[in-house]
């Protein structure tokens, strides 16, 4: 393919289309998006194919099984797979599909894959706390005015700024 | 009457809903920019503030959606899923979340957007993000009771401040574009370009200008439920419940033995005196949970008229008042002498003064055999499924 990729959308447009999308799911499903929650459900579900011994063992299993009702896993986990669908189809429709590495000016693609493996862990093991991610906890508490979302999402933003500077080598 | 799940839709469709909406998040996302990890990472080194964007214009539009369907009563705000605040544990998730999103430019949302076009990055942070759930939740006894200090419950910042939801609502719309204005500054400086100020864009400035209007009109419209609350608590209520007819005793006891369905008794005690002895027929709703949504098909039903009586008089007047408000049975009617009189009139008829006396004298027995075949055909308060939340 030769055509360039076609330019991203306005962002306040964006910002508008993807609060229209949120508003949507909570006026039908009375919950936010979510992202890690289907993630945790993979994560479960693995567990318990490679190793179900341990996966009967370990106390988390039990406690989540009765937390997370299974079609509420099911859920999260069709939403994520709308995802994958909808990012693609963007990706196809602008001319953005392709196997790449997207990494700051001055790094290594190879140092840039180590981080972004240690950050996705970090990111994993945050979202647990905290009980939801940017979008499960921050954006969609922000929609039903959650204090919960709120100051997850300045605690997100604010680490982000505190570390931002030692790790600039990363992205500037 | 929104939300529709979990009860009104079935699991199939609601899977599919799943898939739809996925779609439509993951779709904005790349839009918008939030699979390059490169331009989410610039909003923590001020080159480019997309995240920023499309984050608060996003949250400030549902904002805004969720409290206007509210407000027409499209929705209820009672059955939404609100996350609760666990102060500790969210401020530590979060914190460690701002580092992992500095390490890895992403977030799960982004990362598996970025995945879907073909951004190994994106793959390896999701590789990265089970790793860490994996390491959690097998470490997870030891957070056991961390995870649960500091409970909140669900709380809104609205009522964390006592604070009306609309001016909140505007407060953020406010942060959000002053943040926009500054950012769109920085944004032009760190990459050395003229400066293209942000209500200089005609789109985002209107959209500025209606999420500002909106949320100002959020203010004053208040929904139904807090309306009809409000109009209890204030003064000036008594006014409204001067146009609700008063049924004396004698008409009560009348009706009772009639057999009269049409007339519904509603004791609005707390469930304990309820418990303790109640006229003959009575259901209870306690004043302090009229409001809730179950009982809205409860009091709703047509061609009947509700008889509302409480501990006190202002108790039963201010029942009335409130489910008239709350749009119910066009039928309310009050009976203000409370419990008392009526027990008397059942244990002790001789202490009345004529008629009255008289007639429980009479009809006492027949009103406890219609009381005892109500109790044993009680059945159980309506009860309405809450959402179950998220991540």
């Amino acid at each position: 393919m030769n055509d360039k990729p076609r330019p991203y959308m306005n962002p306040y447009f964006a910002g508008v289309l993807l609060g229209l999308v949120l508003t949507a799911t909570i006026f039908v499903t009375g919950r936010g998006l979510g992202a890690s929650g289907a993630l945790k459900s993979i994560v479960v579900a693995i567990t318990e194919t490679i190793a179900p011994a341990h996966a009967d063992k370990a106390s988390f299993f039990a406690e989540y099984s009765q937390s997370h009702p299974a079609p509420l896993k099911a859920w999260l986990v069709f939403l994520l797979g709308g995802v994958v669908a909808g990012g693609f189809i963007s990706g196809l429709i602008s001319n953005r599909l392709g196997f790449i590495t997207n990494k700051g000016p001055n790094t290594t693609t190879r140092k840039r894959l180590v981080f972004a493996l240690i950050g996705g862990a970090l990111f994993g093991i945050g979202a647990q706390f905290a009980r939801g991610c940017t979008s499960g906890a921050a954006l969609s508490g922000m929609a039903v005015l959650s204090a919960g979302g709120f100051i997850t999402m300045m605690a997100i933003f604010g680490s982000g700024y505190a570390v931002a500077f030692f790790f600039r080598k990363l992205w500037i | 009457m929104g939300p529709y799940l979990p009860e009104l839709i079935s699991p199939e469709l609601n899977l599919v809903i799943a898939l739809f909406l996925g779609m439509g998040f993951g779709f904005v996302l790349e839009q918008a920019g939030f699979s390059d990890s490169r331009k989410l990472a610039g909003l923590f080194y001020g080159y480019d503030f997309v995240v920023l964007r499309v984050f608060f214009t996003a949250g400030v539009t549902a904002m805004v959606g969720v409290s206007l369907l509210a407000t027409f009563g499209l929705i209820n705000l009672d059955l939404i899923f609100v996350n609760p605040l666990f102060l500790r544990s969210a401020l530590v998730g979060g914190a460690i979340m701002g580092v992992g999103f500095i390490l890895g430019g992403f977030c799960p949302g982004t990362s598996v957007c970025s995945a879907a076009i073909g951004r190994i990055d994106g793959m390896v942070f999701i590789l990265g993000a089970l790793i860490g759930i994996f390491g959690y939740l097998e470490a997870y006894p030891l957070f056991a009771d961390f995870l649960v200090a500091d409970n909140y419950g669900p709380l809104t910042v609205p009522q964390a401040f006592g604070m009306n939801r609309g001016l909140f609502i505007l407060l953020v719309a406010v942060v959000a574009i002053v943040a926009f204005a500054a950012t769109t500054i920085v944004e032009d400086r760190v990459n050395k370009r003229p400066i293209r100020h942000f209500w200089t864009q005609p789109r985002p400035a209107a959209y500025a200008a209606v999420a500002v209007v909106l949320a100002a009109a959020l203010i004053v419209m208040t929904d139904k439920k807090s309306q009809a609350l409000a109009t209890i608590a204030h003064d000036g209520w008594e006014v409204k419940a001067q146009q609700i007819e008063t049924i004396p005793l004698e008409e009560v006891a009348m009706r009772l033995l009639e057999q009269d369905i049409s007339l519904k008794i509603i004791d609005v005690r707390d469930k304990a005196a309820y418990e303790n002895g109640h006229i003959a027929t009575a259901m209870n709703i306690p004043l302090a949970s009229l409001a809730d949504a179950r009982w809205r098909t409860v009091l709703r039903e047509p061609g009947k008229e509700y008889l509302f009586y409480g501990a006190t008089e202002e108790e039963a007047r201010k029942a009335a008042v409130l489910s008239r408000e709350l749009g119910d049975s066009k039928r309310q009617a009050v009976y203000t002498e409370g419990y008392a009189l009526y027990h008397t009139g059942m244990e002790t008829p001789d202490q009345l003064d004529g008629m009255l006396g008289t007639f429980f004298l009479r009809n006492g027995g027949k009103l406890d055999e219609i009381a005892k075949r109500a109790d044993a055909t009680d059945v159980a308060p309506p009860t309405i499924k809450k959402v179950q939340g998220g991540c």
